[in-house]
């Protein structure tokens, strides 16, 4: 298993962009799985940061499992304080808000059996792309 | 672009409207990754020209960024030229 943890602030998720594309060259994913890949973990990662609005330290945890021909990634995120969200009453979507939505459709787009556990302690995502032959 | 420079984007884009430009033109030639956070911030964007009757136009977007706004559907919202010279010339005529 490799994995990486990191503060919960918006500047390292291109560090766990890059780390999850070097893990899945390493057990020879196909290249356009990659690129879907770094997309979905962006997003994964920056929601688990995006429910951070505490200050809390907590790391944000990302991991890479082989197993099975697979390659699985997981992505923990902690969480002490209420989701962030704008209190903007306005009848169109925040910034935010359609940040959330357009997150959800890429995901869901791109790897449709991807978990995503929203709790109040945190957030849980893992998505699993094919390994290739160095896997 | 991501959660940790989209902002800048927006906080230009606001100065832009602000000072009354609303034409705009976003040049993606050099944007090698886009998430969630900069397709917002485009879209809060486009809708901020058009409150002022303006518009927002996406330049020469990579394959990387080209393939987010499909699967989001905004290849269909933004109209999206090669170069400037061709967003000026679309804009004219429109």
């Amino acid at each position: 298993m490799f994995s990486i943890e990191f503060p919960p602030e918006a500047v390292h998720v291109s560090t766990a962009r890059i780390f999850s594309a070097a893990v899945a060259r390493h057990f020879g994913a196909d290249p356009a799985d990659i690129e879907d890949l770094k997309i979905a973990l962006t997003e994964a990662c920056g929601s688990a940061i995006s429910h951070v609005n505490d200050g809390s330290a907590e790391p944000v945890r990302l991991a890479a499992v082989p197993g099975g021909g697979m390659l699985t990634f997981e992505v923990n995120g902690h969480r002490r304080g209420e989701l962030l969200s704008s209190d903007s009453p306005a009848a169109e979507p925040t910034t935010e808000e359609q940040m959330i939505a357009l997150s959800a459709e890429l995901i869901a787009a791109l790897f449709p059996d991807a978990e995503f556990i929203d709790k109040p302690e945190g957030t849980f995502f893992r998505l699993s792309v094919p390994a290739g032959a160095a896997g | 672009m991501d959660l940790s420079n989209a902002a800048a984007l927006r906080d230009h884009l606001i100065e832009q409207v602000q000072q009354g430009n609303y034409q705009l033109a976003v040049d993606l030639g050099g944007v090698e990754f886009m998430d969630s956070s900069g397709l917002a911030v485009l879209i809060s964007g486009l809708r901020r020209t058009k409150e002022h009757d303006g518009s927002l136009v996406l330049i020469s977007p990579t394959a990387s960024v080209k393939r987010v706004l499909t699967i989001t559907g905004l290849d269909r919202v933004f109209d999206i030229y090669d170069s400037v010279e061709k967003a000026a010339a679309g804009a004219s005529s429109a």
